[in-house]
């Protein structure tokens, strides 16, 4: 059948198009699940055989680690304990980075002022103050709310600062033509043009969070996931290490997850590139 | 309305007065600002020292506080000592390697698995996966696999780092322009030559562009490593002293880390400036 | 010429400015620059790039003050931002978190305009220019062409009696040009605002204009003034048949042939803006 009109050639594209769609997804399934597959089969006849199990354990006593686990409720315990820690930290270090940032990048002259300090503090790696905080505020949650909070201030505030400063002159100057006054121009113009990298920073810190009170359980803690894959390593049970490294990553793709709407939200600017995010320690 | 125009008169007397009054203005207005700036920054640099030698024990536990002075005279004995500069070096040692290694390995990965039209499609969620791993948490694995040594600070430096230049690079080579391409096709570019030619160079720019933030993250991960388990570097003197109540020598540390890490910076800044003067590109860090 | 009854009036005004960049020298932009604007007269402002025709509007926009002299609008000296000018500019400028008719009743919104007003009044300027359907579109949705329209649309809404205009079709291609030329022309006809418009295209100040002023190269001043007597309307689409502007352009093209200097650089058109930032714009070489 010769295709005759325009209609009947659009049809056919759009068909094949969706077609070529499908099976391509289908494709990346199938060659990821290959993937998965291979790697976990590996895995499991190499300990053991191969390598001693000690070093690698191996999918089976993995899972056994975790089921028991899940079992005996300690899983549940310490990963409240820890994404608790991230959330209120994620909070706190997400408040202080806007409102810090928000009046200095309004005043160009404090901006520059405070500038070298805040360089010197970000240069400061945020495992470097864990022992202090540690030391200041005791083995509870505290220091843990205030590394993760460490870690997120900084991102938070480093990208309020660039949204702001990348408002585009000529917007200013076309609305105060118009008759905006400064508080008008802060709602029309500033904040819109601010948003996405304000919003991105909100978005990328909060995985970052999870990521400093992890690191703040490591260093001192007796309870977390942070504490409890340490014990794991501490009693040279490496199918409790990778259990335990399997179980932050999984809660820390679940939030990734949770944020994707949040960029939905912005669609009337593209992806936005957030300079020096620094998630994923 | 004709005027006569000469090129000689084209500015009269009174034209130039407009001028030299206008500059006149302008470098008294540079002036003030240079000097508010200066007054500001120094002023509230003396203000937070005031504050931390003084104010600070009201605030937190007045037993694990320390003042500048006596961290200043801790630097001074640490250096007279000379084991910090032992530390410094290590540390720098395993930053610098992991980002050798981790550059390479990052940059050759991400070509090769750009070659094919799928082939980082298929592996980036597994690529995300790895990202979201704490990577504090895979210390301990490390260093059962690799002993206690630099080994271990070393891979997780490396870790680090390869996340970041696999990504860019990666980046980079997808969004070479197919205008580019096509052209270069036509012009009778082997795939050998468009590899060459086209795309690596597209890609490279960012690499450079990220060398700087990835250094950064090197040194991180060294001291990440040196946290857990350690014998020598900057970040098993932190944790060695803050085991110890060495309060002052926490600190000490703290002050020398985040010294090294800006002199690093700067210099890395200057020299990415020097090659790469026109780059101003984005960096996925 | 009685300064109280022109609409907008420039005597012996001088504007020096020191570009962005450390221990820049200061640029002359303008010099002796003196010319009056009658109410509801239409001005082009010609000439090579870099030579101020901007910075006049800018002037007076209040954007930035005259060095010497004085700037006029309705014989009281502009001072400070006159919001009572419309200012349309190169770059479109739309916000771009806004739709098509959030941009439109923008103005219209900061001036207290209460909502139903605001609405209807966007609207009818909305479909005097054919958007009419696009008006919950997103600027980064819009074409080029449209995009100027809802430029023009926004600042013309709320009727100010003087309109600038900094060569607003400057990056549009020929035909949509000519045609965006008519609807202007069009718009205009409603409240005859006083319109100083600024071009590099001639046919197109001869096709918009009751007088063209000829500005001379960097420092700019006023070269000469030329009365455009084609009657009205005036056909944008067949400006080139119409008798006397073969002439006209002619006379336009040797004044200007003359200014434009061949060594681009020398003096780079940075404009002066506004006082955060300010504007920068490369000197392109003259079309």
């Amino acid at each position: 059948m010769t295709p005759t009109t325009g209609a009947t050639v659009l049809a056919n594209t759009r068909r094949e198009h969706l077609a070529a769609r499908r099976a391509h997804r289908r494709f990346l399934l199938l060659a990821r699940l290959t993937i998965v597959v291979i790697a976990l089969v590996g895995w499991e006849s190499v300990s053991g055989t191969l390598v001693r199990p000690f070093y690698l354990s191996s999918p089976t006593a993995v899972a056994a680690t975790l089921a028991e686990w899940v079992a005996s409720g300690q899983l549940w315990y310490h990963a409240q304990f820890t994404v608790t820690a991230a959330f209120f930290g994620y909070l706190l270090g997400a408040a202080a980075g806007v409102l810090v940032a928000w009046p200095l990048a309004m005043v160009r002259l404090a901006y520059r002022i405070t500038e070298p300090y805040f360089l010197i503090a970000y240069s400061v790696p945020a495992v470097a103050m864990g022992p202090v905080f540690i030391l200041w505020f005791g083995i509870g949650m505290a220091p843990k709310i205030l590394i993760a909070a460490y870690f997120v201030f900084f991102i938070v505030f480093i990208n309020t600062v660039a949204g702001f400063s990348q408002v585009p002159a000529g917007l200013l100057d076309v609305t105060r033509v118009m008759g905006a006054s400064r508080r008008d121009q802060l709602r029309t113009v500033m904040l819109p043009s601010a948003a996405p990298f304000i919003l991105a920073a909100l978005r990328i810190t909060l995985p970052a969070a999870m990521i400093g009170a992890v690191t703040g359980e490591f260093i001192s803690s007796n309870r977390g996931l942070g504490y409890l894959t340490r014990a794991a390593a501490g009693s040279f049970s490496t199918s409790g290490v990778v259990a335990g490294v399997l179980s932050l990553s999984a809660i820390v793709l679940l939030m990734n997850l949770m944020l994707r709407p949040l960029r939905h939200a912005l669609r009337w600017q593209g992806e936005v590139d957030v300079p020096e995010a620094a998630a994923g320690r | 309305m004709t005027l006569d125009l000469e090129a000689g008169a084209r500015e009269g007397g009174r034209a130039r007065a407009v001028r030299d009054r206008v500059a006149h203005d302008e470098r008294g207005r540079r002036h003030r600002e240079r000097t508010a700036l200066w007054l500001g920054t120094v002023g509230l640099g003396v203000a937070i020292l005031v504050f931390w030698q003084f104010g600070l024990e009201h605030l937190v536990n007045p037993r694990y506080v320390s003042d500048p002075v006596t961290i200043a005279a801790r630097i001074v004995e640490l250096a007279a000592e000379g084991t910090i500069f032992t530390h410094v070096s290590v540390t720098l040692g395993e930053a610098g390697m992991g980002f050798v290694i981790g550059a390479t390995v990052g940059f050759l990965s991400a070509f090769a698995l750009s070659q094919t039209r799928s082939g980082y499609e298929v592996f980036e969620p597994f690529l995300i996966g790895f990202y979201s791993i704490p990577k504090i948490a895979l210390a301990p694995l490390f260093i059962l696999w690799f002993g206690l040594g630099t080994l271990p600070k070393v891979i997780m430096a490396a870790l680090l780092v390869y996340f970041i230049v696999f990504v860019n690079t990666a980046t980079g080579i997808r969004e070479v322009q197919p205008g580019l391409l096509q052209v270069c096709r036509v012009f009778g570019a082997s795939r050998r030559d468009l590899l060459l030619k086209v795309t690596l160079p597209a890609a490279a720019p960012a690499l450079v562009a990220s060398v700087r933030i990835t250094f950064t993250r090197a040194i991180e991960g060294a001291l990440l490593s040196e946290f857990v388990a350690s014998t020598q570097g900057l970040g098993y003197l932190v944790s060695r002293a803050s085991r110890a109540f060495d309060i002052a020598t926490v600190f000490a540390g703290i002050v020398i880390i985040a010294a090294v890490v800006m002199t690093a910076n700067t210099l890395l800044r200057l020299l990415q400036n020097r090659l790469t003067p026109w780059h101003r590109g984005q960096v996925h860090g | 010429m009685n300064s109280t009854s022109s609409a907008v009036s420039f005597e012996q005004v001088y504007k020096a400015f020191v570009p962005r960049g450390r221990d820049s020298e200061p640029v002359l932009a303008l010099r002796e620059v003196t010319f009056d604007a009658r109410p509801g007269e239409f001005i082009s402002l010609v000439g090579p790039s870099g030579c101020g025709k901007s910075t006049c509007l800018n002037l007076l926009a209040g954007l930035t003050a005259p060095s010497e002299g004085v700037v006029s609008h309705h014989g009281a000296p502009v001072r400070g931002v006159n919001t009572s000018v419309g200012y349309i500019t190169q770059d479109d400028n739309l916000l771009p978190w806004r739709s098509l008719r959030g941009n439109v009743e923008l103005s219209l919104e900061l001036r207290g305009v209460p909502r139903q007003e605001r609405r209807a009044r966007a609207q009818e300027f909305i479909e005097l220019v054919g958007l009419a359907g696009f008006e919950d579109h997103y600027p980064g949705e819009l074409s080029g062409g449209m995009r100027k329209r809802a430029g023009i649309i926004r600042t013309l809404v709320y009727d100010s009696d003087v309109v600038l205009m900094d060569e607003p079709f400057g990056p549009l291609d020929a035909q949509t040009r000519v045609i965006l030329q008519a609807e202007l022309l069009k718009l205009w006809q409603r409240s005859r605002p006083t319109v100083l418009f600024v071009t590099h295209d001639l046919v197109e100040a001869i096709a918009l204009s009751d007088r063209i002023l000829v500005f001379t190269s960097n420092p700019g001043t006023i070269k000469r003034e030329y009365a455009v007597d084609i009657p009205r309307p005036r056909d944008p689409f067949r400006i080139h048949e119409t008798p006397g502007f073969a002439q006209l352009y002619e006379a336009l093209w040797e004044d200007i042939r003359a200014e434009i200097r061949t060594d681009i650089g020398t003096q780079a058109g940075t404009q002066p803006g506004s006082q955060e930032g300010g504007r920068t714009k490369i000197g392109e070489a003259a079309s």
